[in-house]
């Protein structure tokens, strides 16, 4: 859909090499958060609420490549917190595409201009800042509690495009979002020229301040088809179109938490992005000691029947696309007609 | 709640509940220890398997990060704000416009 074709092929085979070594669970996407710090406190965001010697905390750029070196996973996401808070970021990206990683950095955007202007990063294929945006002006303001931030990252988007770095965006739903509006939302994105968008149902964070807008389940599908049927051929997803089938009910997979492992200050975070049961030392501790068969839905776990998150359920659905003739045949149609 | 609001029992079961109550609090605690010490920080993980269970905390002000055997735990009291829970001053939850220490005061309308 909106993956250029080198990282598709990066990814594919990464998959495929996987497959034949017979690992069972290998990591997609590292997710490393060198800051939970953030210049925006959104009410549907459990990411910050921490204390200020806590949120003081970064990682070192060696800590983040070691990181990195020991998940092996191809891609990259630098979510957080602000990633643009990260007084490293320049040389930590610069580090990381020189070792051939894809990465996507999220930001809110709020200082993505002047970052640009400053000349910390230099545009790169392995390089896309993935921009936070909720919805239109009204919605996203409203989403990230401050007036104004809608206008500022569509400023920086085009500043972003402009300088002929790559830019997708990244839009997390929850109850409150009305179809038809987040089709005109999407229209939006692609007429500012964004690569492509990535979408996911609202997390359930205990933390986060606002509780009564995470999606359940049913409500989930019934949304992700409303917006996703018959769409135009014009949105580009950057993500897999199996794993947009699964949020319309279309499909049923199983939740694949090691897939997009998370590294924080904390350490190797358990057993996913959503969940925080505790942090291993290393990698390989997060992988061999973390008891996976009390997550996923048939787990009976009551914390992930509602979960249809991409963090869980997007390596489910790569992992679908590589494991059978079917799976490859469904996804390359989708890609090719746009169709969902 | 502490170890010693209603009595601590010989500790062990409860000093394990405790830390997991701090584990899964975002404000700062202090752990007492055996030894008479008191440990402030944040208490962000803990081994509670086998034979060496611990907490680990980031100590508030040094920034060190500290391990404490359970059995060297004598009460943890959770004596900083809960970042999670809503603001008493102004309603609002969490922090406000943004959770960046470096740029305090800033309004939810403020960029
Ligand atoms: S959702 Fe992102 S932009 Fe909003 S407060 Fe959390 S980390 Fe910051
Ligand atoms: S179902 Fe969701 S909450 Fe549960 S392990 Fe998977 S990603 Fe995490």
């Amino acid at each position: 859909m909106g993956l250029p074709a080198a990282q598709a092929w990066t990814v594919a085979s990464y998959v495929l090499k996987q497959r034949l070594r017979g690992r069972e669970r290998y990591p997609l996407v590292l997710m490393l958060e060198p800051v939970l710090r953030c210049n925006l406190a959104c009410a549907g965001c459990g990411k910050i609420q921490y204390p200020p010697h806590v949120l003081r905390r970064a990682l070192t750029v060696e800590q983040c490549l070691a990181a990195v070196e020991e998940c092996g996973a191809p891609v990259v996401s630098i979510p957080g917190g602000e990633p643009l808070l990260y007084p490293h970021i320049g040389e930590l990206v610069h580090e990381l595409t020189s070792r051939n990683k894809y990465v996507y950095l999220c930001t809110n955007a709020i200082r993505l201009k002047q970052k640009l202007e400053e000349g910390v990063f230099e545009p790169s294929k392995r390089l896309s800042f993935s921009v936070h945006m909720d919805g239109l002006r009204a919605e996203h303001d409203l989403s990230v509690c401050r007036d104004g931030v809608y206008d500022i990252a569509v400023d920086a988007i085009g500043e972003a495009l402009r300088r002929g770095f790559r830019v997708t965006t990244n839009t997390t739903l929850f109850n409150t979002a009305e179809p038809m509006r987040v089709r005109d939302f999407f229209d939006a994105m692609m007429d500012l020229g964004v690569e492509g968008m990535m979408v996911s149902p609202g997390y359930s964070y205990d933390a986060a301040p606002d509780q009564d807008s995470f999606l359940e389940r049913e409500k989930t599908v019934e949304l992700f088809s409303a917006i996703m049927e018959g769409k135009p051929k014009r949105w580009r997803f950057n993500q897999s179109p199996l794993f947009l089938q699964f949020l319309m009910g279309k499909r049923d997979y199983e939740c694949t938490p090691w897939g997009n492992p998370l590294y924080t200050i904390f350490g190797w975070q358990r057993p996913c992005y959503l969940l925080q049961d505790g942090y291993a030392a290393t990698f390989s501790e997060l992988m061999d000691d973390t008891q996976w068969e009390q997550y996923g839905r048939s787990s009976g776990n009551p914390s992930c029947q509602d979960c249809m998150v991409h963090c869980g359920y997007e390596p489910s659905a790569v992992h679908a696309t590589f494991s059978s003739w079917r799976g490859l045949r469904d996804s390359a149609v989708a890609t090719v007609t746009g169709r969902l | 709640m502490s170890a010693s609001d209603g009595g601590a029992g010989d500790g062990g079961d409860e000093i394990a509940a405790l830390v997991e109550r701090a584990f899964h609090y975002r404000g700062d605690v202090t752990v007492r220890t055996a030894a008479g010490v008191e440990v402030v920080g944040y208490l962000f993980n803990r081994n509670d398997r086998g034979e060496d269970r611990c907490a680990q905390l980031f100590e508030t002000g040094t920034g060190r990060e500290v391990a404490i055997a359970y059995r060297d735990i004598r009460d943890v009291l959770f004596t900083g704000r809960d970042t999670a829970a809503p603001r008493q001053d102004t309603g609002a939850p969490g922090p406000v416009g943004g959770s960046d220490p470096e740029a305090p005061g800033r309004t939810a309308t403020t960029p």
